[in-house]
């Protein structure tokens, strides 16, 4: 059986890591550096299978793994080429009532006493490829294994038994293949590799043949191919040794695996074991080239130099280097940059934070089990499609943009009859004792003043006075009323609607009906011809609504207008959606009916300077700042928002939602508009938030917040280099001749 | 690796019902009890929702009970049926949170980022999603 490394097959034997079987083949995965073999070095990374960074000592070999270095002499592996779809990582939830990491001797008698109280346990063990990488809030443990992500909960607390790794050198030459620590030469001398002639510093290797030499290192030697063959040692008299050698093994000491006990700092999490042992602290490097961090290059002279610049503490510096912010988290350089700190102002510091996660993962793994926001659609969905309707998100739905022919649209509107799927609008009803004092204290209109078989457009405010929504209050009885809110706000206000009722302490009761009632919008001059085919007897009246059939369906219609011409809303059962669209557009059919989307809608809506909550407005959108002062009825005695506004009507306006005209053409939405100052310089004045080419008045229309200056608003500005003038809204039909007909 | 045919949602005839706590504790015992092939969704403590839509007389009991009770015959809500150790596996997979033991059992929470409501059964498991959801579920759930 034999791996596939660098293009060159490498056999293995049952016995081998990847590593193991690269070494075995004198193809050291990196070019050099201290094996550890415990997976806290960075000097055994390769990409393996196509996914860079792997650790390959941890990873066993499978027949034709192919394994490209990548990594040699400490470079980056290049960014992936190819656009292959790789297979989903997924997320398996499982729960417990503790989590141990870490199956060693702490690790399996932590498991143990658990269990014999009675405790669920489950145990990531990364000996046999359950890789703990996070600790979250839960707490929940995040481990990745080869078959995909593990999310492990824990009811009660999480046990950290990860150990304790084991120093690394810091010399001159470290980087020089042949080097390993005491472990790694056990675990590597295991798998049938000859380690040649070996020189043991520190703590010796068990079952190896060894020469033991004492004394500090002063630097590794190697030959022309990177190999080692000597190490020179220091004696406490200051005399130097040279020991010939093919392989250096060293028990320097050991520092805790504790960067996921870390993690957990304010959580249920627990060390045990090695894990919570006192570090080792190595003596500080005195050659300026020695090298602290080999993940990030940084040199003794790189720390003495931020040491200069005043940062000196071990958060500081990491943030200044990148100092143990690279492949093994700090678990090479940590002790040094400890021992660096003592030594050059005396104070032993604690390690840096740590934070999940703690190892290098593919995006497919850090994004397991997570989803993007989903987007609603209408029972109307597949009837646009199939009318070739291009289709956009818009306020958490699948919305129609257009049906392909959008001045088509738009005129169908103006001069003769069509209908559009407005079923995404929020819809709740309110009932109970207690509904008409709830809504009185929740908008600011006089809700007592509307009359049964009416509504009214209404602002919803916060407490701040600020405009968050909007939307119609209809009265069906004394005790019940209807809302509709926006596309895109319903949500929100909907879960405001119900916290006030419960802060207010209410008897109301309140149900959101978004999903049960669909709602298409008949307009155009001709929507009265369209819905007495349909079964209506009379036209309403506007702002009026009533319950009646329509072709067959059960609707409450109301008549309101949006476009700015005569206009009605079918409400429906959401099932009778299909029923009710396709007889409208049956009916209509030698009435010119054609459907209109969005991208119509905004220029219709913009002509009549009706304002889109939360495209229009901001978060600090104030009644009076979008002319809609008059909505307030301050001499109720409370509203949500009263205060506020009161307080705000007196201070002087320094922006307003305004209305410009550009006879050029149509701005960008979201353009900065610019202001001639005295000097004839251009001052930033405002952005638009709505634009629209209107064929009915041959000219660009827009919406646009825009600043005061010297107490006066601008009468001419410019946008996208076009002159624009600011007008007062409507732009069209300004006396709204054509919506109340 | 996990692979399943895409799971078919289709509509759920119910009534939503909105009132008082204890018009809906009362409701769920003497009006529509578990068992006689009708199931009662308690979504919130103001709301449940009862499969098959109720009858005129179980509609009168509540209304003379709270005379201010919302109860809309519904079709906001769809739901497709799952073998439970089906269902469980891929629960294990798209939903953070621990599912019950006890049966039956309704829970409710974020399944594959949706908000999604389970009914556990003896053997099955009706997951239930509002309808302009369903396919984002169903596209999810294989």
């Amino acid at each position: 059986m034999r791996i596939i490394v660098d293009g060159t097959p490498v056999p293995i034997t049952e016995n081998d890591s990847v590593l193991s079987a690269m070494l075995k083949a004198d193809q050291h995965p990196t070019g050099g550096g201290t094996l550890c073999c415990g997976g806290d070095c960075p000097h055994c990374l390769a990409t393996v299978d196509g996914i860079a960074y792997v650790r390959t000592c941890q990873v066993t070999p499978k027949p034709g793994m192919v394994v490209e270095r990548q990594h040699l002499c400490g470079e980056y592996p290049p960014l992936p080429v190819d656009d292959r779809l790789r297979a989903e990582t997924h997320a398996q939830n499982l729960f417990c009532d503790v989590v141990v990491i870490g199956q060693g001797e702490s690790g399996s008698a932590a498991k143990a006493e658990a269990e014999a109280a009675g405790k669920s346990v489950i145990t990531v063990d990364a000996n046999k490829g359950e890789e703990a990488v996070g600790i979250y809030a839960g707490p929940l443990v995040v481990a990745r294994t080869d078959s995909g992500m593990l999310h492990i909960h824990a009811k009660e607390e999480v046990i950290v038994a990860t150990g304790a790794a084991e120093l690394q050198p810091v010399a001159p030459g470290s980087y020089l293949a042949g080097l390993m620590t005491t472990r790694a030469a056990e675990s590597l001398a295991a798998a049938g590799l000859d380690l040649g002639k070996v020189v043991a510093i520190g703590t010796p290797p068990n079952g190896i043949d060894h020469e033991i030499v004492a004394g500090d290192i002063v630097r590794f030697e190697g030959n022309s191919v990177g190999n080692v063959n000597a190490v020179i040692m220091r004696d406490s008299t200051g005399n130097e040794t040279t020991h010939d050698c093919d392989t250096v093994v060293m028990g320097l000491g050991l520092h805790p695996r504790n960067a996921l006990h870390k993690m957990g700092a304010d959580l249920p999490v627990r060390a045990v074991g090695e894990a919570t042992i006192d570090a080792t602290v190595p003596a500080c490097p005195t050659e300026p080239d020695s090298m602290i961090c080999a993940c990030s290059g940084i040199k003794l002279s790189d720390l003495d130099y931020t040491w200069e610049s005043g940062f000196r503490e071990m958060e500081l510096i990491k943030r200044s280097t990148l100092a143990g912010t690279g492949t093994c988290q700090g678990m090479g350089c940590i002790p040094y940059m400890r021992s660096f700190i003592q030594a050059r102002g005396g104070e032993l510091q604690d390690r840096f934070t740590a934070r999940p996660v703690n190892r290098q993962l593919t995006l497919g793994e850090i994004s397991a089990g997570s989803h993007h926001h989903p987007t609603a659609k209408t029972a109307l969905d597949q009837v646009h499609r199939d009318l070739g309707a291009q289709m956009e998100r818009s306020g958490g739905w699948w919305r129609p943009w257009n049906y392909g022919n959008l001045q088509a649209e738009y005129w169908a509107v103006r001069e003769a009859v069509s209908i559009m799927d407005v079923s995404t609008l929020g819809k709740m009803t309110v009932t109970g004792p207690d509904a008409l004092a709830f809504l009185e204290k929740l908008y600011p209109t006089k809700v007592s003043t509307i009359k049964e078989g009416r509504t009214r457009y209404v602002l919803l405010l916060n407490e701040r006075g600020f405009v968050m929504d909007d939307g119609l209050i209809g009265k069906e009885a004394d005790d019940r009323y209807i809302l509709t809110l926006t596309s895109g706000g319903t949500s929100h206000s909907e879960m405001w609607i119900r916290d006030w009722a419960d802060g207010f302490d209410m008897d109301v009761r309140l149900i959101n009906q978004t999903y049960t009632q669909g709602a298409i919008n008949v307009t155009g001059p001709l929507a009265n011809e369209l819905l007495k085919r349909a079964g209506m007897a009379e036209p309403l009246n506007f702002m009026r609504f009533a319950d009646m059939d329509i072709a067959g369906v059960p609707c409450r219609v109301f008549r309101l207008s949006f476009t700015g011409e005569l206009s009605y809303e079918l409400h429906h059962p959401v099932e009778r959606s299909v029923d009710l669209w396709q007889a409208l557009m049956d009916l209509g059919h030698d009435l010119g009916i054609k459907p209109h989307g969005l991208e119509a809608l905004t220029a219709l809506r913009l002509e009549k300077g009706h304002v889109i909550v939360g495209q229009d407005t901001d978060f600090d959108s104030t009644p009076r700042r979008i002319h809609h002062e008059w909505m307030c009825k301050l001499d109720k005695d409370y509203f949500l928002g009263r205060a506020s506004v009161l307080r705000t009507n007196k201070i002087p306006l320094d922006k307003m939602l305004v209305g410009f005209e550009i006879a050029e053409g149509a701005p960008n939405e979201g353009a900065i508009i610019w202001h001639k100052d005295k000097n004839g310089s251009n001052e930033f004045a405002g952005h638009v938030t709505s634009s629209a080419w209107s064929w009915a008045l041959g000219r660009g229309v827009a919406l646009g917040w825009l600043d005061y200056f010297d107490g006066e608003l601008p009468e001419k500005v410019t946008i996208n280099g076009m002159e624009a003038r600011r007008v007062a809204v409507p732009f069209y039909d300004k006396e709204a001749s054509r919506a109340r007909v | 690796m996990h692979a399943y045919k895409e799971l078919s949602f289709v509509r759920l005839a119910g009534t939503r019902i909105v009132s008082k706590k204890d018009v809906i504790d009362r409701t769920m015992v003497n009006v529509v009890p578990l068992g006689n092939e009708s199931i009662c969704l308690r979504f919130a403590p103001d709301e449940c929702f009862v499969m098959p839509v109720l009858t005129a007389a179980q509609t009168d009991a509540i209304l003379s009970d709270d005379p201010h009770a919302i109860l809309l015959n519904e079709g906001a809500f769809s739901g497709a049926w799952v073998d439970e150790t089906h269902a469980l596996d891929l629960l294990a997979r798209l939903a953070e949170w621990e599912m019950p033991s006890d049966r039956p059992a309704f829970v409710q929470g974020a399944v594959a980022g949706i908000a999604t409501k389970l009914w556990f059964d003896d053997a099955l498991v009706l997951f239930v999603v509002q309808t302009p959801y369903a396919h984002e579920l169903a596209d999810r759930l294989r």
